[in-house]
């Protein structure tokens, strides 16, 4: 989930130190407020126990903002000389490596994400200030009770296939605008009113001339047009829904629902033993599509904007169409597919009754 | 040509072979014993018509015949169709390819380490093999994008050169720079269990590493300090070995791997050295150096940063866990018996490495191949499981499982024939018959998510790169 190369709004860190407990803002925070208390920045994904770690001697810095603590506390090479080398001798290295990252970013050379560990949030802003994103790391033998301000650096690498991407996206985008007539349509909107009576579809619809910021939603209406899956009654007229147009979203909302029904009961199984609807189980949907020869990231895609039609085909619609909501988890699914073997997958697939 | 092979039937089980002429029949045993006393430039000056089928190989066979004592072997006993032949007798050679059996075992007296010598065994195999062995460093080294000057300012064209000049006409900032270059090679070169399960080797000294990393291969922790020792000992440059392990080494560790090596391994060691780095002095600078690669940060530390880290210790994650492993300065004959019996001594310890040690095939910083026992049913679920969960702690993509019957699923043509080669080379190499199943492989992607930099003191940024040492 993490690396996807995107600022991704879903993505949220909950690491844990072995050994310890870790609590985002617990009600008892108060009572370590005298205390020295430790700056932890640790690296996307990787384990705690190889973290950075700086102790603040001064309790009251806490009030700082995340920037101030960065760079006159934490990532300040002036004060390398107090961090704990005698326990983790490899800090000052850390320190350079984060100091690089952290100067990459403020130039603008790249794209730095930091997100709090437990917070749920998303990246914090730097003028924030750490009193509001403390936590207390707890070791289960006692042995360690502090207060930490528990950093993760998220470092934003591009996506070199952008022309790929940017193709799928008009297809995907198709579907989207195609199940979204449809959606209106069943609403007992016959003609799509709400649709057309949009701003950016009329917008839109103006063709050559209209605002650059309608361009994707142009030239997608292009696309069906082109298809036959829309067309003007009359010149100038609102665009309606054509019956290769009414056939084609009848068929990928009858595949999305097939799609659902062959593939959601592997969402949670174990495999030692193989069961399915297993609480915390492996999600081995996407595998399962591959395995049984589907397009995966379509079918997700197209999974994924059915199932919750209900969310994105609201009055904000257009701004989840230009974001292609939705697509962000398709790319985390791909990237984060299981790779059970054969065996493992004919099992289950006999217990999910035969995903046919 | 036809092929005389001698199989040693101790713990490496290492193969060396000659070429010998067709008209050849007989050799006797005495005439090759003088012809293994003799390095290849002088067997050649006597006119024996036996050739080496691979030059380092038989540096080492030849060291392993004409000084056992220094690799901790007893003098060798050479036996064919199951009779030891004795100095009169001759070796057979009316077949195609003929083998002759060699055990390293008999001997009225017990082993000692007095002869034990590291430094002078990499030394002499240096000096034997220069010409080979030069060749391969410089391709290596490529003093041209990465110049080496003496103090009056001549540019080294070789390591052959470098030999007469290191200690006396170079200053300390380029000796540190070829140091840094070497280490680089080291580290840059895989780290990898491959190589040796190809060919069933289970350790490579000093000298076969550098060959395997011209080839584009590596080996694990304890082969790269071999690779790096073998240049400083051609080199004259003093080193000094640092083991690592989670648990901490005694401080009589000399004492008891002597005693393990005297007892002939009856007695145990109950000491688990998980890690071998090296200390290199530097006129007055010590600098200890970490070559391991897999994803240990390079390590290159000056004095006291140096000491900072064998005092404190290191933490190491390789793919899923990490560890806190203490570092101990240990004597050069505590240093040298470790890498003896470990090239020598130890049985299957490739294997060992893989499975015991979990560091698989191979790890890189984009991904770690592992392999497992896998008889199929609930064994393969089980395995599945837990690499698949160890992936999902750490939330990395999910492994892929590859065995026989799904190979060809591999997308990487070149990835699949590898892997194939490696599974028919388990097949066949693995002897433990309590293992009836078959291998799978494990690809484990590795994201970006971990520490990168190098570990590179600032005073040696000062000697590398001038003005750069705060960057």
């Amino acid at each position: 989930m993490s690396s996807m190369g995107d600022n991704n709004p879903s993505l949220t860190y909950a690491k844990e130190v072995p050994g310890a407990e870790c609590l985002f803002m617990p009600p008892d925070l108060e009572e370590y407020k005298d205390d020295p208390w430790d700056i932890r920045i640790s690296i996307g994904d990787a384990p705690l126990d190889e973290a950075y770690y700086f102790t603040v001697d001064d309790p009251s810095a806490s009030s700082l903002t995340i920037r101030d603590l960065l760079e006159k506390h934490a990532l300040n090479p002036e004060l390398a000389i107090r961090l704990d080398v005698e326990h983790y001798p490899e800090l000052p290295f850390l320190q350079e490596e984060l100091i690089q990252y952290y100067t990459s970013s403020q130039k603008g050379s790249l794209q730095l994400d930091i997100y709090v560990n437990h917070s749920g949030m998303g990246p914090v802003h730097l003028h924030e200030r750490a009193e509001r994103r403390m936590s207390v790391c707890r070791y289960e033998d006692g042995s360690l009770d502090y207060r930490v301000l528990d950093l993760v650096f998220h470092a934003v690498v591009a996506d070199p296939n952008t022309f790929i991407l940017a193709r799928r996206q008009e297809t995907y985008r198709q579907l989207f605008l195609l199940l979204l007539l449809g959606h209106f349509q069943s609403q007992g909107d016959k003609t799509c009113a709400t649709f057309f009576s949009h701003k950016a579809v009329r917008e839109a619809l103006k063709g050559v001339g209209a605002r650059r910021e309608h361009e994707d939603l142009e030239k997608t209406l292009g696309d069906l047009r082109r298809a036959s899956h829309v067309e003007h009654s009359t010149p100038g007229a609102d665009l309606k829904i054509t019956p290769s147009g009414q056939t084609q979203i009848d068929a990928l909302r009858q595949e999305a629902m097939s799609l659902s029904e062959r593939f959601d009961p592997f969402a949670a199984i174990s495999i030692a033993p193989p069961a399915l609807g297993v609480p915390n189980g492996f999600d081995v949907r996407a595998q399962m599509m591959e395995y049984e020869g589907l397009d995966v990231e379509r079918a997700i895609m197209l999974k994924i904007i059915h199932d919750i039609r209900g969310e994105l085909f609201d009055d904000q619609w257009y701004e989840k169409f230009k974001d292609l909501l939705g697509f962000d988890d398709v790319r985390n699914a791909l990237a984060f597919k299981t790779n059970f073997s054969v065996e493992v997958l004919d099992q289950l697939k006999t217990l999910g009754g035969g995903a046919q | 040509m036809k092929e005389l092979v001698f199989v040693d039937t101790c713990a490496n089980q290492a193969r060396y072979r000659l070429r010998v002429p067709d008209a050849m029949k007989t050799w006797k045993l005495e005439s090759f014993l003088d012809y293994m006393g003799r390095n290849q430039n002088e067997a050649l000056e006597q006119a024996y018509l036996p050739k080496p089928a691979a030059t380092f190989e038989h540096e080492i066979f030849r060291q392993l015949v004409s000084a056992p004592a220094a690799s901790l072997n007893h003098p060798l006993k050479f036996s064919q169709y199951g009779t030891t032949l004795e100095a009169d007798d001759s070796i057979d050679l009316s077949n195609p390819s003929n083998e002759v059996f060699l055990d390293r075992r008999f001997d009225s007296g017990g082993l000692n380490c007095e002869s034990l010598s590291l430094k002078k065994r990499n030394r002499r195999n240096f000096e034997d093999c220069a010409e080979h062995i030069v060749p391969i460093f410089d391709t290596l080294f490529d003093f041209e994008r990465f110049p080496i000057e003496t103090r009056d300012g001549r540019r080294v064209a070789s390591v052959g050169e470098l030999t007469h000049v290191f200690g006396s006409d170079l200053d300390e900032a380029n000796q540190v720079r070829f140091l840094y270059r070497v280490s680089r090679i080291i580290h840059g070169a895989p780290f990898e269990n491959i190589s040796k399960i190809l060919v069933d080797k289970q350790l490579r000294g000093g000298l076969a590493m550098w060959e395997n990393i011209l080839g584009g291969f590596g080996g694990v922790c304890s082969e790269k300090t071999l690779a790096l020792k073998f240049v400083c000992d051609s080199l004259g440059i003093q080193n000094s070995p640092v083991f690592g392990s989670t648990g901490r080494i005694p401080r009589d560790i000399e004492k008891r791997l002597t005693r393990y090596v005297e007892s002939e391994g009856e007695e145990k060691l109950d000491v688990w050295i998980q890690h071998h780095l090296l200390k290199i002095e530097i006129g007055e600078r010590s600098v200890l150096i970490d070559a391991t690669n897999g994803n240990i940060p390079f390590t290159f530390l000056f004095d006291a940063d140096a000491a900072l880290r064998v005092r404190c210790g290191m933490r190491a994650r390789m793919v899923y866990r990490v560890e806190r492993m203490h570092l101990t300065e240990v004597s050069d004959l505590a240093g040298d018996i470790m890498l003896t019996i470990s090239e020598f001594h130890v049985p299957d310890l490739h294997f060992q490495f893989m499975f015991q040690h979990g560091l698989g095939l191979h790890i890189s910083e984009n991904a770690y191949l592992g392999v497992y026992f896998d008889w199929g049913g609930e064994r393969s679920a089980l395995m599945q499981n837990y690499y698949s969960r160890a992936a999902r702690r750490l939330r990395l993509p999910y492994p892929r499982f590859v065995h026989a019957a799904n190979m060809s699923s591999v997308p990487d043509e070149n990835l699949s024939r590898l892997l194939n080669e490696v599974l028919q080379a388990l097949r066949a190499r693995y002897e433990k018959r309590e293992y009836t199943g078959d291998f799978t492989f494990v690809i484990q992607p590795l994201t970006s998510d971990r520490w990168r930099a190098p570990h590179v003191s600032r005073a040696a940024k000062g000697l590398l790169w001038p003005g750069k040492e705060n960057s």
